[in-house]
């Protein structure tokens, strides 16, 4: 379905950003520009900046797909999301600002007594944690364009077309405009994505939600299965006669037809019920959850939510570039009233998607193409979808803007966090400390192009190597298991090495290394497991069974710092006191005491 | 300027005295975030024919409880952001008292 709307609206927001780009190349002349844009950001454009981070095309398609999905199940990334800027605000945000270092690897090496090591480890977590970031954000890019755009220019699918043309955008926009030109755009894109979002929240609150999720009917969702899957087993209990008692007789006709020409490897839509996976013995409705996970990988998903966020780089570099205190508090606190209120005008438009797709599909022949029996194939189309049918094409094209503008903004974020990481931790402090300003600036642009040109990679080999056919939710599952790397890597170090004076230095890296590390291992073993590489009941399988670690990951990773501190008790760095009043005091305090290590670090 | 002057920061009563003010303000915060924010899905797993229970008209307690947690959210943060204030008051107040014995 090529839109002439969707196209001409992209483009737009391509120009725009290109634009502030080159506006914004002048600021970047010096490293401390380029990465943090001189640490003179507003608390409003700082606070649009962390959403535009935050909401990714996850997020911004993903949300309302799940709600619409699986009802109530659908609320946790909504839930999780949102309530993991608690555990932010109430141990790191202040104490990280304060400290006064560029990253997380800075934080590393000043807290535990100027040590490379613990940097050096801080770089490899920060660096797997952005690859493990953007992988997500490259399949919505190419699922997207797919979807919105739908075709591929030369010689390229339509899926692979959208990685490239996102990445090559990226890379030319981020390594010109660096931090400050990403913050100026992250603010607009941050506006163009909220406000589309907002139209379809408005345009469904107008026209009435509809009451599909109170009458407690049985969970249905469309679905694509073989002929020969479809009549596999015995009469009376195939998933044929599952659906022909779940759908209605003018939709079945479709299957029937297609059972009679005989083909077993052809393909039919069909709708179904949906098993209840938290209490085999009910019924799924929408009202319940219970529709995606059992209880152990619900506790790991919810807990792999609510801590990953204060994992994630790019996130936390936000933090320094916060001027004041009173100006970080006041940007978390807009940051939380736009996340609680996107998150939930998302769950509406979920909802009422129920109400509007099998009412409205019927008149609109490319939406029909998209449903079967009145229900969309791929949830994640809801918002385009609710987008066209409630405000024509040019809705269509307004929401396709966002949802680029979702994607560039996190995946800007996530550049910018990997080059300060690779540039500023690395090559200016173990390369070439001596460089002069223009070349470490010219490293960390090289930085962003070889990042870039890795994700394209990634984005390209996943579908090669049949993830997407093994995870239904693909999206929405790697995001998640970001979450999961980045809350086991760094929530129990920055936690403790900030709250608890005797973490030592060896204690920090054994916890990284087992967090994330661990973290990886497990969801590799999943992967294996899912793609079939591992045969079922085998020990690989075993290992791969659990889909998010974090539930024995996270208490392991505060285990071993607590285990490894109290073993090496003399390692305290020698000027802890300095360092925790460094963390712990007012804006004043801890600059003055910063100043004074600096200046007795130079007398020697 | 006296180098050793910062490490007495951390050691004067004062400030161990602000640390643990935020700490007797951050553990409860911290309990009472834990208790609600896993309620939910320790509820939905425990007592699923409670959580399914229409409340307001026909909408159950499980999407109540789940929007609650947005609010629950944004009420915890800014009673921090309200205690923050005073903490910063309280350092204030040290480096008053530090000056003072300066002289």
């Amino acid at each position: 379905m090529l839109n002439i709307w969707a196209i001409m609206m992209v483009i737009l927001l391509v120009v725009v950003t290109i634009g502030i780009s080159l506006y914004a190349r002048s600021f970047n002349s010096n490293t401390a520009n380029f990465y943090l844009a001189g640490r003179k950001i507003g608390f409003m454009t700082n606070s649009t900046a962390i959403c535009g981070d935050y909401f990714s095309a996850a997020s911004f398609l993903g949300v309302a797909g799940a709600v619409y999905a699986s009802g109530v199940d659908g609320m946790w990334y909504a839930i999780g999301f949102g309530a993991a800027f608690v555990p932010v605000v109430l141990f790191l945000a202040s104490p990280l600002r304060k400290f006064g270092e560029y990253t997380i690897p800075d934080f590393l090496f000043a807290r535990f007594g100027k040590s490379h090591k613990a940097r050096v480890i801080g770089v490899i977590m920060v660096q797997l944690i952005c690859i493990f970031y953007l992988a997500p954000q490259m399949v919505g890019a190419g699922s997207t364009w797919d979807v919105l755009v739908g075709v591929g220019f030369l010689g390229m699918t339509p899926y692979e077309t959208g990685v490239v043309a996102t990445v090559v955008v990226m890379m030319f926009y981020v390594a010109l405009g660096g931090m400050k030109g990403t913050t100026l755009n992250q603010m607009i894109q941050f506006w163009v994505l909220f406000t589309a979002m907002f139209l379809v929240f408005a345009l469904v609150l107008f026209n009435g939600v509809g009451n599909y999720a109170s009458q407690n009917q049985p969970l249905t969702n469309a679905s694509t299965v073989t002929v020969g899957k479809l009549m596999e087993g015995e009469e009376g209990k195939r998933v044929y006669d599952k659906a022909k008692a779940t759908m209605s007789p003018e939709a079945f006709a479709a299957v029937d037809a297609a059972v009679q020409k005989g083909d077993p490897n052809a393909s039919v839509n069909v709708v179904l019920p949906q098993a209840n996976k938290l209490h085999a013995d009910r019924t799924m409705v929408m009202q319940e959850p219970g529709h995606r996970y059992d209880w152990l990988n619900q506790f790991s998903m919810v807990l792999a939510l609510v801590l990953g966020t204060m994992g994630l780089p790019h996130i936390m570099n936000r933090y320094y570039t916060n001027p004041s205190g009173k100006v970080a508090r006041l940007t978390t606190l807009w940051v939380l009233a736009f996340v609680a209120f996107f998150y939930i005008m998302s769950s509406v438009v979920g909802l009422g998607g129920r109400r509007f797709i099998p009412e409205l599909a019927g008149m609109d022949p490319t939406t029909a193409a998209l449903t079967v029996d009145g229900l969309l194939l791929k949830s994640d189309q809801i918002l385009p979808v609710m987008g066209k049918l409630l405000f024509g094409e040019f809705g269509l094209g307004y929401v396709a803007a966002g949802a680029f503008a979702a994607m560039f903004s996190t995946v800007g974020g996530l550049l910018i966090a990997s080059a300060a990481s690779w540039g500023h931790d690395i090559y200016e402090n173990y390369v070439n400390p001596n460089a002069p300003e223009w070349k470490k600036v010219l490293v960390g642009k090289v930085a962003v192009i070889a990042m870039s040109l890795f994700s394209l990679l990634v984005g390209l080999g996943i579908p090669a190597i049949g993830l997407d056919k093994a995870y239904p939710s693909l999206i929405a599952m790697m995001v998640t298991w970001a979450f999961a790397v980045s809350g086991g890597a760094f929530v129990p170090m920055l936690l403790s090495s900030i709250w608890w004076k005797k973490t030592t230095r060896n204690g920090a890296i054994a916890g990284m290394i087992v967090g994330g590390g661990g973290s990886i291992f497990f969801i590799m073993m999943n992967i294996l497991k899912e793609t079939g590489v591992f045969a079922a009941g085998s020990f690989g399988a075993t290992l791969g069974s659990l889909t998010f670690p974090s539930i024995f990951i996270v208490p392991l990773s505060f285990l071993t710092i607590y285990v490894v501190s109290i073993t090496d008790k003399n390692k305290m760095p020698v000027y802890v006191n300095n360092i925790w009043a460094r963390i712990h005091g007012s804006d004043k305090l801890s600059e003055r005491i910063r100043m004074q290590m600096k200046e007795a670090e130079q007398r020697g | 300027m006296k180098p050793d002057n910062s490490r007495q920061v951390a050691y004067s009563p004062f400030f161990g005295l602000l640390l643990q003010k935020k700490k007797h303000f951050l553990v409860p915060m911290c309990l009472i975030f834990l208790i609600f924010y896993f309620s939910l899905p320790v509820l939905i797993t425990l007592k699923p024919d409670w959580m399914n229970r229409p409340v307001v008209g026909s909408i159950s307690i499980a999407w109540i409880f789940a929007t609650a947690q947005c609010v629950m959210t944004l009420l915890l943060s800014s009673i921090y952001m309200w205690r923050a204030r005073e903490f910063d008051r309280l350092v204030q107040e040290l480096r008053n008292e530090e000056s003072e014995e300066e002289k």
